[in-house]
């Protein structure tokens, strides 16, 4: 005498609780990342990135009548070289045998109390006119590997006049010798959270 | 009679089904708090108005150096000298949209120099303008100076202060005659602050040159207030700011 | 032929156990769900946020500066030794007021501090911290925003970069 009828029971409530469950998966999955989850892509840190970014950038712009500012000035005296952050110095790359090869400017000297000690990477770039003002050119003043996903961009642009004195190695040319003024420059720090 | 339909079970099912939903509705109540305070995290940056104020910078900055370029050369006319200064400052506003097209903004500079043209000096307040501030400190800390004041309008009193702890001095101007003058001041212990006041009934252009006690060169000079208009425009923005620029520094 | 034996069948036992059990963790995972939203100190945060640009931006800024973070070193002195002086409560008061921490809705306490970039704390002319408002608390959130600035005068010259830090809870 068999009696089949009253599997069901444990059927119905086994499928009863796979529903329930697949919900819950589905929640999980339809929640899970925000643009406010903790992690460094959360829009904050970003917003905090670039504001500290252009904070460096303004700080170091600053000049009073009769002088140049900090960053022009930096502009002005660079060797057209790249630069490697090493651990304790920014390194010439390709030439780091030679010590005394090492960038030390005002920006360093901001980026090393900054930057360095919060563990924030970055690279700096130049973007400058050539040809007579027709063609752009980008060359890297630090860099330190390719940026990540979240990184951050902040510019600041700087003018220069054929009455500055400019390093000759620098690969800034005077786009136009008839007036005074010699090029304008794109000052691009990139910041990005490893 | 046998039983003909068994209908028990089935209420678990149907519970099972009711709080699937109400899962989903919980979801979905979720996902609108999250939307809700992202909204409000996102307020912070505007990013925006770093751009404003260097475009605003670097034209006040060229317009002040196109005027030192132009009138720095001797026994040329005024004419002459403000086509020089257009002539530069055309150039520049020729080579800036390209680098701002980098970016994706488009800017145009425009400048206007009537009161150069014209004549009209800036009055010896702290901004220039006839509403500044009238009594101000120009600089502190001075060890030795050179002042040069050339007045071509006046009203009423206008002084110069030479404030030091000892003894402060005033310089009176009541009219435009004999100026320009030249003051030339030094002290070994005692540096002093150099003040204007009453300047906003007076109006010329000076020039101060010198030393502060840390043995900083120093220079402040004014002779006329023109006018840069700047526009930036993205895809999300446009603006159009006029600022006042005191040349030569 | 009804039967009322009263024999619960072990198989709807079964069955019911297992719905009740997941029923019991579903509820158990809803409530953890919610929690990270509880916390209060988003608000403190933006508050902060907003707090500093304020400040930096518009009530110590230098006037003669183009720059949005150079701020003028007598604003900064006399807003730390007058305007966020604790014991004063109507001058803390109508500082935060007009910062926009003081309303009808809600009240933040805020404590404002400068430091050089090496993290020393500097000192204003007569030798006092720069530090404003109440001491920090132990036990709440406290949103916080560190803003790099230039400290300038430019009647004399100085120019120094360092840290402002506002604290708000």
């Amino acid at each position: 005498m068999f009696d089949d009828k009253a599997q069901m029971h444990t059927l119905e409530g086994v499928a009863a609780a796979t529903i329930m469950l697949l919900v819950i998966v589905y929640a999980i999955d339809a929640t899970s990342m925000t643009p406010l989850t903790s992690s460094t892509a959360n829009v904050h840190v970003e917003t905090e990135l670039q504001v500290l970014g252009q904070d460096i950038l303004g700080a170091l712009d600053y000049a009073e009548p009769g002088y140049n500012s900090k960053l022009k000035n930096d502009v002005l005296t660079w060797n057209g070289k790249e630069y490697v952050w090493n651990g304790t110095k920014y390194m010439e790359n390709g030439n780091a045998s030679y010590l005394q090869n090492n960038l030390t400017n005002n920006l360093t000297n901001i980026l090393g109390a900054t930057l360095i000690t919060q563990g924030i990477a970055h690279n700096v770039e130049l973007t400058f006119l050539a040809n007579n003002g027709t063609t752009y050119v980008t060359r890297r003043m630090i860099y330190n590997g390719d940026p990540s996903e979240n990184a951050v961009i902040v510019f600041r642009k700087i003018v220069l006049q054929n009455s500055d004195t400019i390093n000759s190695g620098n690969p800034i040319k005077d786009i136009d010798p008839s007036t005074n003024l010699y090029n304008i420059v794109d000052v691009k720090l990139i910041l990005w959270r490893m | 009679m046998g039983i003909i339909k068994n209908e028990d079970a089935q209420f678990m099912l149907l519970a099972g089904f009711i709080i699937a939903i109400g899962l989903v509705i919980t979801t979905v109540m979720l996902n609108n708090i999250i939307f809700e305070s992202n909204m409000a995290g996102e307020a912070g940056g505007d990013p925006i108005k770093y751009d404003i104020m260097n475009l605003m910078r670097i034209s006040g900055d060229e317009m002040k150096s196109a005027y030192r370029n132009a009138t720095n050369v001797s026994g040329v006319s005024k004419g002459k000298m403000i086509a020089n200064f257009t002539n530069q400052t055309q150039n520049f506003s020729a080579n800036l949209p390209k680098i701002y097209a980098l970016h994706g903004e488009g800017v145009s500079v425009s400048w206007d120099v009537s009161n150069w043209k014209y004549n009209v000096s800036a009055n010896f307040t702290d901004d220039g303008t006839a509403t500044g501030e009238t009594n101000w400190t120009v600089i502190e800390n001075v060890k030795d100076s050179k002042i040069t004041i050339n007045i071509t309008n006046i009203s009423g009193i206008f002084q110069i202060g030479l404030i030091n702890i000892s003894k402060p001095s005033w310089i009176n101007l009541t009219t435009t005659t004999n100026t320009p003058l030249t003051f030339i001041n030094s002290t070994t212990i005692d540096p002093y602050s150099i003040v204007f006041r009453f300047g906003n009934t007076t109006s010329g252009n000076y020039t101060i040159t010198g030393n502060t006690s840390n043995s900083r060169v120093f220079l402040r000079s004014r002779e006329y207030i023109l006018y840069s208009t700047v526009t930036l425009s993205t895809s999300i923005m446009r603006t159009n700011i006029t600022i006042p620029v005191s040349v030569p520094w | 032929m009804k039967s009322d034996s009263a024999q619960v069948t072990i198989d709807y036992i079964t069955g019911i156990g297992i719905f009740l059990l997941a029923v019991i963790f579903v509820f158990q995972f809803v409530y953890g769900l919610f929690l990270p939203f509880q916390s209060g100190s988003d608000k403190a945060t933006l508050s902060a946020d907003r707090a500093g640009t304020v400040l930096v931006e518009r009530l110590l800024h230098a006037d003669k500066a183009i720059e949005l973070n150079v701020i003028d070193q007598g604003k900064l002195y006399y807003f730390n030794n007058k305007r966020l002086y604790y014991s004063n409560q109507t001058n803390y008061n109508a500082a935060l007021r007009e910062i926009g921490l003081f309303s009808n809705e809600s009240v933040f306490d805020m404590n404002v501090t400068v430091t050089y970039l090496n993290g020393s704390m500097m000192r204003n002319g007569t030798n006092f911290p720069l530090v404003s408002g109440p001491a920090l608390p132990e036990t709440t959130d406290i949103g916080q925003t560190k803003r790099l600035v230039l400290i300038v005068n430019s009647s004399t010259g100085y120019n120094e970069n360092a840290i402002l830090s506002v604290r708000v809870w």
